[in-house]
C-alpha cells in the first residue's frame, strides 16, 4: 500500500516535467533562445537575481550572525520576521513592499520628495526578490554560525592569539564555506524564480521588470512555444542548483 | 609569582571557587574526578569562561579583575590552551595549524613553515604535514594540538588532559618532548590530568579539585600520604617510585630493588596499589622476592578499610581491612614488613 502510493507520488511528480521536456519545440529553441523579448528577459533576471544575492548577502550575512552569536531580548521575534517572506504569500509580500515604498508609502513619501520613485523599476525588481530570497540565505547561515565545532574552533584561535576579524577570516568563514555557498545558491535560485512579489511591485515592463518567470506567463497567452523554452531553461537551472547542492543535502542523509 | 588567580565561577548547577598560584618554571596538575570544574578554571584563565567575580593575574599583569571592570579578551592575555577535544584547524594542513600563531605574530607562511619544521621532526609528524588534520590518527592529532600552541611560547600554558589521546607506547617520549617547551623558566604550565603517573612524571605538584573546589594542594607524595578525600586516595594514593629498570629488576634507590615481569631499562616509574602490599608481623617465609622492611608511620582507618604508611627502604602505602590491622597490632612506631607480588607493580617508562 505504500510502496504504491510512493510510486503514485514519484508519478505526480514526474508528471508535469515530461509534460514541459516533451514538448520542447527543440526546432525553435534556436530562434527563441534569438528573440529579442527572450533575451531580454534572461538578461534581466540573471542581472537581477545576481543583485538581489548580493543584496541578501550584505544584508543577510550579518544579521545570521547576530541571530547565531549574539543574545538579545526579542530575538525569537527578529528571526520570525527574518524567516517570514518564506512562507508568506509572495503576492502579499509584493503587496506590503508597495505599499511600503509607494509614493504614499511608509519609505516611498520621503524617496518621492528626493525624487526617487522606487515601484515599478528594475530597482523594485531587485528589492522584491531579495526580500522573498534571503530567508533562505539567513536560515544556512545561521545554521552553520552556530555550529559549536566552528564555535570551539575560533576559541582555540583565540587563545593562539587571534582577534575576532583575524577568527572570522581565518577560521569563521572558512569552516562555513559549504554553508555559505549552499545558501547563496539556494537565496539565488529564489531569486531568480520569483514571481508573485515582483510583479505586484514592480509590474510587467519589457525589459524592465519583465524576468524571466514573468515572461512565461506573459508569453503563455500568445507564444506558448516561447513559454514552453523559457520555462525549460529555468527548469534545467533548478536541476544544477540540485546538482551543486547534491553533496550537501545527499551527505547529511548518509 | 607568575600566575596569580582567585575566581568564582558558575557551570551549569556548579559554583566553582578556585585560588591558585605558581611561579614561573613551575608545572602544577589539577586532577579530580569528571565534572569537579576542572577544565573550566582553565578556560576562565584563559578567558574563555566567563568569571562571576575574582582576579587573575600573569607575572605581576592583570589581565582580569572583576572588581576592576578589567576583562582581556584571551587573545590578549599570552595564555595558551590545548584541549581536550583538540579543535585543530580542520581546513588547514598540519604544518599550517602548527605555524597559525607564528602567522598572528606577523610571520610570513613561508617562515612560520620553516619555524615550524623541527618541532614536527622531534614529534614524528613530518610525513604528515601536508595533511589535513581529519586524516591523522588520534596520537598525531594531540601532537599537532600541543605543537600549534607551545610554539607561540606563551607566559602560562594550560594544558586538559594532553597526553590522554595517545598510546601507552608513544606517551611517555611525547610527554619528554613536550615537556621540554613547557618547562622553560619562563612558562607557567598547569596540567589537568587524571593519570597520576602523568602528574607524578610531569608536576611540582598537584591540586586536587571535587565539585567545584580545591580540597587539596602539595606535592604529590604528601598528598599520597594524607589524601584528604576518597577520590585523592583512589587517585594519588599509589605508590611511585623513581627508579633505574635494569632487566626484570628496578633499583628504586634507598638499597631497595624491585622485581617486576617484563625486560625494562633505564629511567622508569614503578608503582602499585596499595591494596597490593601485604603487612607482615614477621620476615614472611617463601618465595616472595620484593619483601622490605618498615617502620610504620600512620594508620587511619576509613569504612573497614586501614591505610598504613612506612618508612624505610621502601616507604610504600598499604591497605589492609581492618580485621587484619587488629591482628597485626599495627601503631606508629612499630617494625612491619611488607611485601609486593611482582605481578602486581607497573613499569611506566619516563
Amino acid at each position: 500500500m505504500f510502496g504504491l502510493l510512493a510510486a503514485l507520488c514519484v508519478v505526480f511528480l514526474a508528471v508535469p516535467l515530461m509534460g514541459l521536456l516533451t514538448q520542447i519545440p527543440w526546432d525553435s529553441v534556436r530562434s527563441e533562445l534569438g528573440n529579442r523579448d527572450v533575451a531580454s528577459a534572461l538578461k534581466l533576471s540573471l542581472l537581477t537575481s545576481l543583485f538581489a544575492t548580493v543584496l541578501a548577502a550584505v544584508l543577510g550575512i550579518p544579521l545570521a550572525w547576530v541571530l547565531a552569536r549574539v543574545q538579545f531580548r526579542g530575538k525569537s521575534f527578529v528571526r520570525s520576521l527574518a524567516i517570514l517572506p518564506m512562507v508568506m504569500p509572495p503576492v502579499v509580500a509584493g503587496l506590503a513592499l508597495l505599499l511600503a515604498f509607494g509614493r504614499n508609502g511608509l519609505i516611498g513619501k520621503g524617496l518621492t520628495k528626493i525624487g526617487l520613485t522606487i515601484p515599478f523599476t528594475t530597482t523594485a525588481v531587485v528589492i522584491a526578490e531579495a526580500f522573498v530570497a534571503m530567508p533562505f540565505l539567513i536560515l544556512a547561515v545561521e545554521a552553520a554560525l552556530r555550529s559549536s565545532q566552528t564555535i570551539q574552533t575560533e576559541e582555540a584561535a583565540a587563545s593562539l592569539g587571534a582577534s575576532p576579524s583575524r577568527r572570522l577570516l581565518d577560521i569563521t568563514l572558512p569552516m562555513s564555506k559549504a554553508a555559505l555557498a549552499a545558501g547563496l545558491v539556494l537565496c539565488w535560485a529564489r531569486a531568480l524564480g520569483e514571481f508573485g512579489a515582483t510583479i505586484t511591485f514592480a509590474g510587467n515592463l519589457p525589459a524592465i521588470t519583465r524576468t524571466m518567470p514573468i515572461a512565461v506567463y506573459v508569453a503563455l497567452e500568445r507564444r506558448p512555444q516561447s513559454a514552453i523554452v523559457l520555462g525549460s531553461i529555468l527548469l534545467v537551472v533548478s536541476f544544477l542548483v540540485l546538482f551543486v547542492l547534491r553533496d550537501r543535502w545527499f551527505r547529511a542523509q548518509a | 609569582m607568575s600566575l596569580h588567580a582567585d575566581i568564582r565561577a558558575d557551570a551549569g548547577a556548579l559554583v566553582i571557587e578556585a585560588r591558585l598560584e605558581a611561579r614561573s618554571g613551575e608545572v602544577v596538575g589539577i586532577v579530580g574526578p569528571n565534572g569537579a570544574g576542572k577544565t573550566t578554571v582553565l578556560k576562565a584563565i584563559a578567558g574563555l569562561w566567563p568569571i562571576s567575580r575574582g582576579k587573575v593575574s600573569i607575572n605581576e599583569w592583570v589581565v582580569e579583575d572583576s572588581e576592576a571592570g578589567i576583562r582581556n579578551p584571551p587573545e590578549q592575555r599570552s595564555v595558551g590552551m590545548v584541549f581536550q577535544d583538540l579543535r585543530l584547524f580542520p581546513h588547514m594542513s598540519v604544518a599550517d595549524n602548527i605555524g597559525y600563531g607564528l602567522r598572528l605574530r606577523g610571520v610570513p607562511r613561508k617562515q612560520a613553515r620553516v619555524l615550524a619544521e623541527p618541532l614536527i621532526e622531534t614529534l614524528g609528524l613530518a610525513p604528515h604535514s601536508k595533511q589535513k588534520p581529519g586524516s591523522l590518527s588520534g596520537g598525531q592529532a594531540q601532537k599537532v594540538a600541543l605543537a600549534r600552541t607551545l610554539i607561540t611560547n606563551p607566559q602560562v600554558i594550560l594544558l586538559d588532559e594532553p597526553f590522554s589521546a595517545l598510546d601507552a607506547e608513544s606517551r611517555p617520549k611525547v610527554r619528554r618532548d613536550m615537556s621540554l617547551y613547557f618547562r622553560h623558566p619562563d612558562c607557567t604550565t598547569i596540567i589537568v590530568t587524571h593519570d597520576p603517573m602523568e602528574a607524578k612524571a610531569l608536576c611540582n605538584r598537584v591540586i586536587v579539585m571535587e565539585e567545584g573546589r580545591f580540597i587539596q594542594e602539595g606535592e604529590i607524595d604528601r598528598i599520597a600520604d594524607d589524601p584528604k578525600s576518597r577520590y585523592a586516595a583512589e587517585s594519588l594514593g599509589l605508590n611511585f617510585f623513581p627508579g633505574v629498570a635494569a632487566g626484570e629488576t628496578v633499583d628504586v634507590g634507598g638499597e631497595a630493588t624491585l622485581s617486576v615481569v617484563g625486560e625494562h631499562h633505564g629511567r622508569v616509574i614503578v608503582s602499585f596499589h596499595p591494596r597490593a602490599v601485604v603487612l607482615h608481623q614477621t620476615r614472611p617465609e617463601g618465595t616472595a622476592r620484593n619483601v622490605f622492611k618498615a617502620i610504620v608511620r600512620t594508620v587511619r582507618h576509613e569504612n573497614g578499610i586501614t591505610r598504613v604508611t612506612t618508612a624505610g627502604s621502601l616507604s610504600a602505602v598499604a591497605e589492609i581491612t581492618r580485621v587484619s590491622a587488629e591482628q597485626l597490632n599495627l601503631r606508629p612506631g612499630a617494625e612491619v614488613w611488607l611485601s609486593v607480588k611482582a605481578a602486581q607493580i607497573q613499569v611506566t617508562p619516563l
